[in-house]
């Protein structure tokens, strides 16, 4: 029976072999394709994005980066002469389109911050804002060098710890001017922190305000003219600002004061704006009343962000003046270079706040932005003090 | 026990070796590869196809949302994709892309009138007078909406940006018929006019919150949308009027890989010819735009079968609009982050002066950044690098720009003046700048390679063909052409050479030795009939690319030879994707 059923069996397999094996070819074109399309009919899967991509979606679909919702890592925003600052922080949006934010920020050398915030919707079409904060900033060693407008190179070291409660509102009646006023409690307690440098501690306690510890209500109001494209970068527009602070102080007023803070900047491109020449002025000035000092963590400084080749708080003093004049190419669409002029002093009195006996430091350097920020600058300064390596997060000038 | 007998244990071992051949021959069958490849005959009998065959249920593809950032971050700086670089797998046997739901021939293949342009796509002429009834907003920096009409018919509505008016409308009106008639899928592009009046809020309008939630949309969100758009005189607003495009949205398409859940989509995108073309097309009018989100992929029923339609959208950032204003000066000349020229740029102080900086554009209303003079066809890109255009090869921009060249001066005249611009001298400029356009790309792309088209074997066995760029003055006619015949085998794919020809006109005749060797093949699906192929090259042509031969082949029908296969580059350098096209390895 066996032998019987298998007799014809490997002639009926060796037909179907043949049949399936020349069955292989498509008697057609239209066949062929129809017949890749089965054999992917078979294999169908749903596209899984990577994790890279889910995320960029999910930042895309909740309306950008600008749009706080979750955790973010965060950069600076801390007293500069931090160095690299890297931090946490963590933002909700409201449906309303308020903003409630909190982060934290620790720098290469020791700087801390945390810090909450609200912001409100833009109110009347974005003409009306209210920003509120509450922020500790701890700052253990900040350098500390002679007043005057040409200190010896002696330096020192305080420690700064700031905290302030504050609110605001910013007004923008039309595109090109912004009004702004606040009103916030700060607390500052400061201290010698170089305790291995005994002189440094004789010029720490000889300083106006060393080891005071005042509370201030700190007011403020500000009035800005900006034909620029955006804060944080631009090519091209003009600024004129003025901010005025009032510093009143706890228990009898002694370290109250006034100052006023003014900024002109001027970005002239150049065949549309492969060249752009940038011209900046800025001056600060103090006021206090008879017998009264301003403090000298409050005080004017120059140094590090603004006259590039010095130190950090290289120059400070009562009244500062310094101006930029910058040179700038588009090297790629996120990225130009520059050459710069850096100029500045600092002065005791008001009247001395001209333009002669400026210190002054050149350099060059790249910057990579946005459209409307500036990401990283990388620059390299030369100053009478030597050269000087930077690395800013923000646009050149003070901020 | 059955197997102790040798004999039939050695019947069994021969039955086992044949089921295990079957079962591998089952294998082989069920794994649906191209394995198979190597034994097809080259040409079946409905070669050339003219449509493309989708014969799969794509009724379970589902919507793939595309991160504009990742796709723009890994082609600035990737090459996503196969990185060898072969003929376009879409085209038909005779090297044209056939229609699909890709593509439809369109100029060039059949007679087109200044009334079909001007016309395009819009399959009506708008919403209806009357409410139109506001269901969404768009999201995005462009303002818009999406509203239904009286007849219950839902548009989507765009607008200028600004201070700008007509750029941004008339663009995409004239791009969307100008893709039109070269044969993609577009949306309709009518352009109208907006009251804020006529609008009413839908009961079911929402609007998304910056907290991912929704509320009820109100007419302050409408306020908000036309503050960001231009205004007219009198109040109201020239906007451009698309219908929804029938059918499930899928979200767009990538220009690399397959969707993964389209059984019908078989070809790497990367390797569609009208994908690769997209590069010329898109040059003509500066469309520096394409990228995956600015299509769209729609689930339909054709022929009673789900299959997914892929469209082209979104025009308003081509000619000299960006969307939202006018174009930069970059676009289409240097890619958003391109390192070249950023490292020539670097140490020269600004003394490297891009030769686009320089460039004039005339201040005609609606026309923006366009100009035609400074126009480089080749060296033209477009913001970020597309998987498709990175990986055109000579013979795909050639197939475009034949396609270009097919758009006549008139067809041109027709779909600027669906544009509406209201100065006659926007309408006169950018016509002309579009047809001097035209004609540099046909200059560039039509002599880059051997430009012989149209060749037809009569029945006596005359041989005929065109040299279209000769034909239309972009070259002069070279001394002679070099026609090489030989009797071609379908089933083994082999050719041997027979006779070989020097002439100086673009007419030879066949060698009676040629016509007397070919035989027919029936022993294999598409075998059957009698094949010839013919290499045709021009000798002495100042350009060496057309010294490399095109390669055609005949097929014996009953009233003579029909043209079945064709290849511009039979033998093509292994190439690679390149920084704007294909580059050889």
């Amino acid at each position: 029976m066996t032998r019987l059923l298998l007799r014809p069996l490997p002639a009926v397999l060796l037909l179907s072999f043949v049949h399936i094996a020349f069955a292989q070819e498509p008697g057609s074109r239209a066949e062929e394709q129809a017949r890749e399309q089965e054999a992917k009919a078979r294999n169908l899967s749903t596209y899984q994005p990577s994790r890279v991509e889910q995320r960029l979606l999910s930042i895309e679909n909740a309306g950008g980066f600008g749009v706080a919702r979750g955790f973010v890592v965060k950069f600076g925003d801390i007293k500069h002469g931090s160095g690299f600052a890297p931090g946490v922080g963590y933002g909700y949006t409201t449906g309303s389109g308020a903003v409630f934010a909190a982060k934290g920020v620790y720098s290469i050398k020791n700087y801390k911050l945390l810090q909450v915030s609200a912001q409100s919707p833009h109110f009347s079409a974005d003409r009306i804002l209210f920003r509120a904060r509450a922020r500790w900033q701890d700052v253990p060693r900040v350098p500390l060098y002679p007043l005057g407008p040409d200190p010896a190179e002696f330096r020192t070291d305080y420690a700064e710890t700031k905290t302030e409660v504050t609110g605001e509102v910013l007004l923008k009646p039309v595109r090109v001017v912004q009004l702004g006023a606040g009103v916030g409690l700060e607390w500052f307690e400061t201290g010698f922190s170089h305790k291995e440098n005994p002189v440094g501690e004789l010029l720490f306690n000889s300083l106006p305000g060393s080891g005071a510890d005042p509370r201030y209500v700190h007011s403020r109001a500000f009035a800005a003219f900006d034909l620029r494209d955006s804060e944080g970068y631009t090519r091209r527009g003009s600024l004129l600002s003025a901010t005025y602070h009032d510093y009143r102080a706890n228990a009898n007023g002694a370290l109250s004061f006034a100052r006023i803070d003014g900024a002109a900047e001027q970005y002239v491109p150049i065949l549309h704006g492969n060249w752009v020449i940038f011209l900046g002025l800025w001056a600060s000035t103090t006021t206090a009343a008879a017998g009264r000092e301003v403090p000298f963590f409050l005080m004017p400084d120059l140094g590090g962000h603004d006259l590039r080749g010095f130190k950090d708080y290289r120059f400070r003093d009562r009244h500062s003046i310094n101006w930029t004049a910058e040179y700038r190419w588009y090297a790629q669409e996120f990225l130009d270079a520059a050459i710069f002029y850096d100029a500045g002093k600092t002065v005791s009195t008001r009247g001395a706040l001209d333009f002669d006996q400026l210190h002054s430091s050149v350099g060059a350097g790249v910057r990579l932005h946005t459209p409307l920020s500036t990401l990283v600058r990388l620059e390299g300064a030369h100053s009478r003090e030597g050269l000087r390596f930077l690395i800013g997060f923000t646009a050149v000038g003070p901020r | 026990m059955m197997f102790s007998n040798p004999r039939t244990r050695s019947r069994a071992t021969r039955v086992g070796a044949l089921v295990m051949a079957l079962a591998g021959a089952y294998a082989l069958q069920a794994s649906g590869s191209r394995s198979s490849a190597p034994t097809a005959p080259k040409f079946f009998d409905d070669d050339p196809l003219t449509r493309a065959v989708e014969t799969q249920d794509a009724s379970k593809v589902q919507p793939r949302p595309i991160s504009l950032m990742f796709d723009a971050t890994i082609n600035l700086f990737g090459r996503p994709g196969l990185q060898e670089v072969g003929r376009a797998e879409d085209v038909n046997t005779i090297d044209e892309v056939p229609d699909s739901n890709w593509f439809t021939n369109r100029a060039g293949t059949r007679p087109m009138t200044p009334d079909e342009m001007y016309r395009g796509p819009d399959a009506d002429a708008g919403p209806a007078p009357g409410k139109w009834i506001v269901s969404r907003k768009a999201n995005g920096v462009s303002p818009g909406f999406t509203i239904t009409d009286e007849r219950n018919r839902r548009y989507f509505l765009k607008f200028d940006p600004p201070g700008f008016p007509e750029l941004a409308t008339g663009a995409e009106a004239v791009v969307t018929r100008l893709f039109h008639a070269l044969g993609y899928h577009v949306p309709q592009a009518t352009i109208g006019t907006l009251r804020r009046e006529n609008l009413v809020i839908g009961e079911d309008a929402r609007v998304r919150l910056p907290n991912g939630g929704a509320r009820k949309m109100r007419m302050s969100d409408v306020d908000d949308q036309l503050r960001r758009a231009q205004r007219n005189p009198d109040g109201s607003y020239r906007v451009i009027l698309a219908e929804a495009l029938p059918g499930k949205s899928l979200e767009g398409f990538k220009y690399e890989g397959t969707r993964p859940d389209d059984p019908n989509d078989v070809v790497p995108h990367e390797n569609r010819r009208e994908l690769r073309g997209l590069r010329v097309f898109s040059a003509w009018v500066n469309h520096t735009d394409a990228k995956a989100i600015n299509s769209l992929d729609t689930l339909i029923t054709d022929n009673g079968r789900a299959v997914v339609r892929h469209h082209l959208i979104d025009f308003n950032a081509a000619l000299g609009s960006a969307g939202i204003g006018l174009r930069e000066r970059r676009d289409g000349y240097e890619y958003l982050a391109e390192t070249g020229p950023a490292f020539k740029a670097l140490p020269a102080f600004g003394f490297y002066v891009r030769p686009w900086l320089t460039i004039h554009y005339p201040s005609y209303r609606g026309i923006g950044r366009f100009e035609s003079k400074r126009f480089a066809p080749e060296e033209w890109r477009p913001r970020v690098p597309n998987p498709a255009y990175v990986r055109s090869r000579p013979d795909d921009t050639f197939w475009a720009a034949r396609k270009v060249m097919a758009v006549s001066d008139d067809l041109i005249r027709a779909a600027v003046k669906a544009g509406q611009y209201t100065d006659p001298r926007s309408e006169e400029f950018l016509a002309g700048a579009l047809i001097e356009r035209r004609d540099k790309i046909g200059r560039a792309w039509l002599t880059a390679v051997n430009p012989i088209v149209d060749p037809a074997l009569s029945e006596s066995g005359v041989l005929t063909f065109q040299n279209i760029a000769v034909d239309l003055n972009y070259a002069p006619a070279p001394p002679g052409y070099q026609v090489t015949w030989f009797q071609f085998d379908n089933t083994s794919g082999e050719s041997t050479a027979v006779d070989e020809s020097k002439i100086s006109d673009t007419r030879a005749s066949a060698p009676s030795t040629v016509l007397a060797r070919v035989r027919p093949d029936a022993t294999r699906p598409g075998g059957r009939g009698q094949f010839i192929r013919v290499d045709i090259s021009a000798t002495g042509a100042t350009s060496q690319t057309w010294a490399s031969p095109v390669r055609a082949y005949f097929r014996r029908v009953q009233n003579g030879w029909r043209l079945v296969g064709f290849d511009r580059m039979p033998d093509a350098p292994p190439m690679r994707p390149g920084l704007v096209g294909a580059e050889v390895r």
